[in-house]
């Protein structure tokens, strides 16, 4: 798993990586100096069950992705088979090619669990 | 002999900058912000001001510069405000002036703002909120429990109306009240965990005897049914919706974002989680909508300080049955639902357009 967190953390414009557990616990993470795994893991798990309460009510079946975009850059959540994939993304990074292989990632992680 | 002045300011102002990264000083922020203020930099001395106050959360000079500059600020807003509600009134507008009175403890101004714009939208929620704020400013709980009652029975998924009133009922020794208030924001802020500690609190406290209705999951009326969850069946529009003078401007406009192919509906939320303009799809709550993404957007956008994005700007929530974008326009929510194959460049175009509109009449 470290592995695949160190390929997404390699693509450009990628400044944090973090799979954390559906209770907000840190599973592994490539994350730069400073940031603080439990706190990612707490703000990913807390943003997770907002979505997924306000999908349930619209009646808009389960999350399959989130992108948050601020003024100082932007996360994109990924849920990967029990857990959850928190990706820190600079602001002037290309979102649409990040997705992409955070997408084939995703994928690599969901066989990992399953295997 | 300006000229000149404002090269010396400068000089002085790189010098300062470069102290205050090696050791910083509250003496140090205070003569930074005076400066930038006699360059004309208003904004600049504003946050060099609260950067200070918040690294020196003791210096009485700093705390005191900073609720000066947000008083300068506030009587900007109030100018604005007064000659947007002369050219385009709308009663957001006057909910926001109301609010910057309220903020100087003007009660008199704020509760006449109010009366004001109550005059020409009489069934406004923001406004019944902000009446329920002036009077627990002035300790007048009856009168507070009134104006909050009045402002949810208008709009019954006003988030900030129905946490007030929770807080109200329980000064007012009303448990069950505030419990059933409570239990209903769970409804439309499902995970909202502030609110699920309140209830824990007070499940914890014995029942009063003055409430007479049951207890409630869901809000009541004749809409309960279909509330439970929100249906998105087909395309069409909506009709006969409520009005509460604040979009009618806007109602046309928001239709030109179902053009984009994909589309399935927007709506338009105020600070107050009102709605201002709808095109949603017929099945659809409109008020529930609102409160729920009113309530997402709170969540997120403190997230979003969390993992230090800075302001939240706009969330693309992909689900099984489509997507979702919500977006922040003038201190607004915005919400399109789409389907994923919709193209996000043609949607974002439309989204700029209609956003620019809404500056031109709510900002």
């Amino acid at each position: 798993m470290k592995d695949v967190l160190r390929k997404i953390n390699k693509i450009y414009g990628v400044r944090g990586v973090i799979l954390v557990g559906a209770d907000g616990l840190p599973i592994a993470s490539d994350l730069a100096e400073g940031e603080d795994e439990s706190t990612l893991g707490a703000v990913a798990s807390s943003v997770a069950s907002a979505l997924s309460g306000t999908l349930q009510r619209l009646a808009q079946g389960q999350l399959t992705r989130f992108v948050m975009n601020g003024s100082g850059g932007s996360v994109v959540l990924l849920p990967v088979a029990s857990a959850l994939l928190l990706t820190l993304v600079r602001k002037d990074a290309n979102m649409g090619m990040i997705l992409i292989e955070l997408d084939e990632k995703a994928t690599e992680l969901a066989a990992l669990f399953s295997s | 002999m300006g000229f000149l002045k404002n090269i010396l300011n400068g000089r002085e102002i790189g010098r300062l900058e470069e102290l205050l990264d090696s050791s910083p000083a509250p003496s140090l922020f205070l003569r930074l912000s005076q400066l930038y203020r006699e360059t004309g930099e208003e904004s600049k001395a504003q946050e060099i001001t609260r950067k200070g106050a918040e690294l020196f959360p003791n210096s009485e000079e700093l705390t005191r510069a900073c609720e000066n500059a947000d008083r300068v600020h506030r009587e900007a807003d109030k100018e604005r405000l007064r000659s947007r509600i002369e050219q385009y009134p709308s009663p957001i507008l006057y909910a926001r002036l109301a609010e910057l009175y309220l903020k100087d403890k003007d009660w008199d101004a704020a509760g006449e703002v109010c009366r004001r714009g109550e005059r020409s939208y009489p069934d406004y929620g923001g406004l019944w909120y902000i009446k329920g704020k002036i009077a627990l400013a002035r300790e007048n709980l009856n009168e507070a429990l009134q104006n909050l009652e009045k402002a949810v029975s208008l709009d019954e998924y006003n988030y900030n109306a129905m946490q007030l009133l929770a807080d109200a009922y329980l000064d007012s020794g009303q448990i069950e009240k505030s419990r059933q208030a409570l239990e209903k924001i769970r409804f439309f802020a499902p995970n909202d965990e502030k609110i699920v500690e309140k209830l824990a609190n007070l499940n914890s406290k014995k029942t009063d005897v003055s409430a007479s209705s049951p207890t409630v999951t869901a809000p009541v009326g004749d809409k309960s049914d279909k509330m439970k969850t929100v249906q998105i069946p087909g395309v069409q529009t909506q009709d006969g919706k409520k009005d509460s003078g604040v979009g009618t401007s806007l109602h046309l406009e928001i239709k030109q974002i179902r053009r984009v192919a994909g589309v399935r509906g927007t709506i338009l939320i105020d600070p107050y989680g009102l709605v201002i303009a709808s095109d949603l799809p017929d099945g659809m709550n409109e008020d529930l909508v609102a409160a729920l993404l009113t309530n997402l957007c709170r969540s997120v956008n403190e997230c979003a300080q969390g993992l230090t994005l800075g302001e939240f700007e706009e969330g693309i929530i992909d689900s099984e049955q489509g997507r979702v974008h919500v977006l922040e326009v003038a201190e607004m929510t915005m919400g399109v639902f789409a389907t994923e194959e919709t193209k996000a460049g043609l949607l974002q175009r439309a989204i700029h357009t209609f956003a620019e509109r809404v500056i031109d009449v709510h900002h």
